[in-house]
């Protein structure tokens, strides 16, 4: 574990905003910058870039007025409260090195899930959400056929087998998925959909966690049943707290096509 | 002439017993209109009139409302095409319903209107072909209104297709009208059919560079752009060796709607990185060979002083031999 839990849980939660001054939060890669004048929120915000991860982020607001965004808010409305959520689209995961379950059996991989912070300006009298920024910008990328699909966010992932105190980051969930083969045949595991609108955040004095998603692969004309656990899971332990409650919430399983191999979309497309 | 007097019987006959009540019994000229009024004769005109006055306004605003409600539930497309169903509909039974109140038998009326169907079918030919081809057009549905389309050299989004023709707003904002005919000959392009697009970067590096770091460079780039989806892969294909490059075709894929912005963006991303990694983008360049037969091209260096051609060194325009086809002298 890296840090105290106080320090784990710090850049999310309430700010107070001085006014005029310019309050900066750090969360993992993201420099959120925020500052109230004249019955107004103004906020900038440099989220980090998955594919480049040793660039140091700015520590500087902008300097000039192009960078910000203002939001007129309500009177007496005098802080901010940052909220970890998960991405507003489907993550396609792509494990750095693809495995395969055989006929009739099923493991559970760890992905870490960079966050977005939802803004919501206090203070008033009731909360107004201003914006959600991403922490870390991910690529986009397509699920489905060319014809038609859905637009998701592309994560790569080592698909840990376990979770180490390593693993743990603010502005990081880590999502426990289940996945298991329930056709006869092997299943190749290149890509998986991770519905993340139907995921919770929870904080445990580690870091933050998901609630499990187990996926049972029926097979390729059939699809996968999924279901979402609605908990914590029990590696986090008893003291885990929802903060956040799913975008969209599942109360029952649903089947989808949830594993992709390689030939089902050819990079080409056609020459 | 039957049909002069099935109209004016009823008006003539109102007003003359309008004149005899009038004889019999002086009253005042409002009771007189209002005796008029109430006429058995005048009702007919009277309801005529007001299905002209109240019926095509009140059939406008219905079909308008069915149109907004159909969009609503479903498509722009399939909005246009009821209210537009419903117009002509609507428009037909009131038009026989006031050709019946003014006393105009309809039987009569459809055998005429079916010969001059005829006449009228030769004289408009071009209409009557548009009108069949924007039936194929809304029930083939190559595109949609709003869909982004080229046909010839213009492309546009379609605002309408109504019977006779479909009409587009260009991107620099000019309205263009297609007869349905024409498109129904011609190849059409629907560009924002699908819901991702793919882009092709032609890319051309200096003959000198290795074909491996410029492909691992140009799919970095691909990476670092948000916009560019990662399914469908990117893919570098190397084209041709073209006169000063190698050429390459550089696929990358974005949704409709970031295409252009992938675009733009992809090109100064390419640049940026072939800078920072050293990889030159030729001009184009000619290296001329005289082969071993001939002998070297004579180079004169030209001084400060100004020589005239000739004076020191070979002048090579003098010694060429003259072009075949070109007349001496």
């Amino acid at each position: 574990m890296s840090g105290t839990p106080a320090e784990q849980d710090a850049p999310w939660g309430s700010h107070e905003l001085r006014p005029g001054a310019a309050t900066s939060i750090e969360i993992g890669p993201l420099t959120l910058w925020a500052r109230s004048r004249a019955g107004e929120i103004w906020l900038a915000h440099a989220s980090g870039d998955w594919a480049s991860t040793d660039v140091e982020p700015p520590r500087e607001p902008p300097s000039d007025e192009e960078g910000w965004v203002r939001w007129p808010v309500p009177e007496g409305t005098g802080g901010l409260r940052l909220s970890p959520v998960f991405p507003p689209r489907t993550l396609v995961v792509k494990p750095e090195l693809s495995f395969r379950l055989l006929p009739r059996s099923g493991a559970r991989i760890y992905v870490r899930v960079p966050l977005w912070a939802r803004v919501e300006a206090t203070g008033g009298e009731e909360d107004v959400t201003l914006t959600e920024v991403p922490s870390v910008v991910l690529s986009d990328t397509w699920w489905g056929e060319f014809t038609d699909g859905e637009l998701c966010y592309w994560l790569p992932t080592s698909a840990r087998r376990s979770v180490g105190p390593d693993v743990f980051a603010p502005h990081r969930a880590v999502c426990p998925l289940d996945l298991s083969n329930r056709s006869e045949d092997e299943l190749e595991v290149e890509k998986i959909a991770l519905r993340v609108a139907h995921l919770s955040v929870f904080r445990t004095e580690q870091g933050l966690w998901a609630d499990v998603t187990r996926v049972r692969y029926r097979g390729e004309k059939e699809g996968s049943d999924i279901d979402v656990a609605g908990r914590a899971p029990e590696e986090a332990g008893s003291g885990a707290r929802r903060v956040t409650p799913p975008r969209t919430p599942l109360t029952k399983s649903f089947r989808t096509r949830t594993f992709s191999r390689l030939r089902t979309l050819s990079g080409l497309g056609g020459i | 002439m039957h049909v002069v007097s099935s109209v004016t019987a009823p008006l003539l006959l109102a007003l003359q017993e309008a004149a005899t009540e009038g004889a019999q019994a002086p009253t005042s000229p409002l009771e007189s209109l209002r005796q008029l009024v109430l006429t058995e004769g005048f009702g007919p005109i009277l309801r005529a009139a007001l299905i002209v006055v109240l019926g095509f306004p009140i059939v406008l605003a219905l079909s308008r409302a069915l149109r907004r409600w159909v969009a609503g539930v479903d498509s722009q497309q399939r909005g246009m095409i009821a209210g537009k169903l419903f117009f002509y509909v609507g428009a037909a039974v009131l038009v026989v319903w006031f050709l019946d109140e003014l006393g105009f038998g309809i039987a009569p009326l459809l055998g005429a209107a079916g010969i001059m169907g005829i006449a009228l079918g030769f004289a408009a030919q071009t209409s009557v072909s548009n009108i069949i081809s924007g039936f194929f057009l809304m029930a083939e549905q190559p595109f949609m209104v709003d869909d982004i389309i080229q046909i010839g050299t213009t492309v546009g989004r379609v605002q309408s297709i109504d019977m006779l023709s479909v009409k587009l707003r260009t991107f620099d904002n000019k309205f263009v009208r297609i007869p349905n005919e024409s498109i129904i000959k011609t190849e059409v392009t629907n560009i924002t059919r699908y819901p991702i697009r793919r882009l092709d970067v032609a890319v051309g590096v200096a003959y000198k560079e290795d074909v491996e770091h410029v492909r691992r460079v140009l799919l970095d780039v691909a990476s670092e752009n948000p916009l560019c989806l990662m399914e469908p892969e990117p893919v570098v294909l190397f084209d041709a060796y073209g006169e000063s490059a190698l050429n390459f075709s550089f696929r990358v894929w974005a949704t409709r709607e970031n295409w252009l912005e992938l675009k733009n963006t992809i090109h100064e991303d390419i640049k940026g990185r072939f800078d920072e990694e050293g990889i030159e983008i030729p001009f184009p360049h000619r290296t001329l060979y005289v082969g071993s037969a001939t002998e070297p091209f004579p180079i004169r260096i030209a001084g400060d002083g100004g020589e005239e051609p000739g004076a020191g060194g070979r002048d090579v325009s003098a010694e060429t031999e003259p072009d075949p086809g070109e007349r001496p002298g």
